[in-house]
């Protein structure tokens, strides 16, 4: 790895751009293939509406702040344009390639084939190293098959399509499932739509913006102390240990408070549909790991008090001609329905056996430290990590692949790094709900990955300042300005060490 | 009330010393300079703070034992 010089990265979204800047402050030579026709991956194009879902110091990079008259919960147009603001800044530009598709990887003997079909028609290029960048999902949508769709006289949209609220206009709506997208949509179509409808299987937790009308979420989900209190990360400090095991009643007593907060601020008891609640089945500290982590705008759920947004908790069990029959045995009758489910995973560009090599779980492949594959030499996927801080992660992992190409950290063996793999595949699966991206999957235990790649690197993973720093440690959130120095490469001169 | 605020505290006293021990070994063992006195000053932080709410802890604790038996006695909801 240490001689890598020529770098492919495939993808100009967020992670993409954070490794491109990362590795040519490295003096390493960055190329970025880009299918769409402008950089910014996600951002570029979305829903009516669209943007992040947590406030703006959250979903920005360490070394590069949103502007101050960027709103919370940013919206995307305005992210479109600071992640295009951060490719000139950084001088990254001149190494993209839009409209750019990635066709196929070649294994060579040191590195990989990559080959493009763009402007200049199909090219092929060998480089050193090649960084996955694509994130989690394909440009697929994830699309039920239904019986009697074909009969059905109205129209059938995935989320992705709804650019504009013109589709929902005056129309009677079915929204599909109960994610970020879904509930949007459903939002976007009260203000607009004649009647709306969401369906979704399963309930889960919601996370308010202000706890209890006062504090910051961030507060309540983002400290070590509320991180020590979750199903305790692959093999757990002593502290964890304790609190898991001796102090399991305090752990059980935190999150049942919580849900009483929950239940009362969201009024989760509010009747729906068959007389069912919004109340979930899954305990709240396992439920926030799960497909859908749900940080709802303010207004969903009074709209569903009101009755504007009519909530169904069921499945669409078949289409008919005038609506969808629900498998509770509601039928709506309706106009439209927007399937907001996400999209599916595709690695289409890499060869049949690599992805075999990947692994073909239904959960999805597992890397060592959620980017390596020890046989896969010179093949680094960066953004395959869900997290609630997804900018700052992306740009830890792009640190960390740079040290580890300048010699300044060297990787396990292969057996260690197999039996490291097993260990989180085994971890995961005793506990984390199903999703087809688990192996891809930390939200809240970021915080412990994060902590894992600083100490791989040998940077100090206690990132706070200040001689109320232990206590800001335990109490305080820990958000991407924490990592400024790390992310910039200029942390060891702060920790009182020459740099290697 | 004010044995339950004692041996909380007191209970509190000898987890701070166990964690401010494992804290400062913890930091302690990080290459460069300050990194002892860093630990140091963590682990005294995690003693005081432990010391403090000692009691409270042992509270919630009792509180969630209480709670979380009786929960057990009537399961109402799937976990993963």
């Amino acid at each position: 790895m240490e001689s890598a010089k020529r770098v492919g990265i495939i993808g100009a979204g967020v992670a993409g751009l954070a490794t491109a800047k990362t590795l040519l402050a490295e003096g390493h030579d960055c190329t970025l293939f880009e299918r769409g026709d402008r950089l910014g991956g996600v951002w570029a194009d979305g829903y009516s509406n669209f943007g992040a879902q947590v406030p703006k110091e959250l979903y920005q990079f360490p070394d590069w702040s949103l502007p101050e008259s960027a709103a919370d919960f940013t919206p995307g147009p305005i992210l479109q344009t600071y992640l295009e603001d951060y490719a000139d800044h950084f001088g990254i530009r001149p190494h993209i390639r839009l409209r750019t598709k990635v066709l196929s990887l070649t294994q060579r003997a040191e590195g990989w084939t990559v080959s493009t079909e763009g402007p200049e028609g199909p090219i092929e290029e060998d480089f050193d190293l090649v960084v996955a960048a694509t994130g989690l999902y394909s440009e697929t949508p994830n699309l039920p098959s239904l019986p009697g769709q074909e009969a059905f006289q109205g129209e059938v949209l995935h989320s992705a399509q709804v650019k504009t609220r013109a589709p929902l206009e005056k129309r009677r709506v079915v929204v599909v499932g109960y994610g970020k997208s879904a509930t949007d949509i459903a939002l976007e179509a009260a203000a607009v739509a004649d009647e709306v409808h969401l369906v979704f299987r399963e309930a889960h937790w919601p996370v308010p913006p202000l706890l209890a009308g006062i504090l910051p979420f961030k507060w309540g989900m983002l400290s070590r102390m509320t991180g020590a209190l979750f199903t305790p990360y692959l093999r757990p400090s002593p502290v964890a240990r304790w609190m898991h095991g001796l102090g399991k009643p305090l752990v059980w007593i935190f999150w049942r408070l919580v849900e009483l907060l929950l239940y009362f601020q969201c009024r989760l008891g509010t009747k729906i549909a068959q007389g069912r609640t919004l109340v979930p089945d899954t305990p709240v500290e396992i439920d926030c790991f799960g497909e859908s982590t749900m940080l709802p705008r303010p207004a969903l759920y009074r709209l569903i008090r009101e009755g504007r947004i009519a909530a169904h908790r069921a499945e669409i069990a078949a289409f008919t001609p005038d609506g969808v029959t629900l498998s509770d045995g509601d039928h709506l009758a309706v106009d439209r329905v927007v399937f907001a489910t996400g999209w599916t995973s595709d690695y289409g560009y890499l060869p049949q056996a690599v992805q075999k090599t990947l692994g073909e779980d239904d959960d999805g492949f597992y890397l060592y430290r959620h980017m390596l594959h020890p046989d896969l030499p010179n093949l680094v996927f960066i953004g395959r990590a869900a997290t609630i801080l997804s900018i700052l992660t992306y740009c830890l992992q792009a640190r960390w692949l740079a040290e580890l190409l300048a010699g300044r950290h060297s990787l396990p063996g292969r057996e260690a790094m197999q039996s490291e793999i097993a260990a989180l595949k085994a971890w995961k699966r005793s506990w984390m709900p199903f999703s087809p991206a688990r192996g891809a999957r930390l939200l809240l235990h970021m915080l412990y990955y994060h902590d894992e790649l600083l100490r791989d690197f040998g940077a100090d993973p206690l990132r706070k300042r200040g001689w109320l720093a232990p206590f800001k440690e335990l109490l305080a959130p820990y958000q991407p300005s924490d990592y400024r120095a790390i992310v910039a490469g200029d942390w060891e001169a702060e920790e009182g060490r020459a740099r290697a | 009330m004010d044995d339950i605020l004692w041996i909380g505290s007191a209970l509190g006293a000898l987890f701070g010393l166990l964690h401010g021990v494992w804290l400062f070994r913890l930091q302690a063992a990080r290459p460069g300079s300050g990194q002892r006195a860093k630990g140091i000053y963590y682990g005294i932080w995690a003693f005081i703070l432990w010391t403090l709410f000692g009691a409270y802890v042992l509270i919630f604790w009792l509180l969630g034992l209480i709670g979380s038996s009786i929960a057990r006695l009537k399961p109402r909801r799937s976990s993963a």
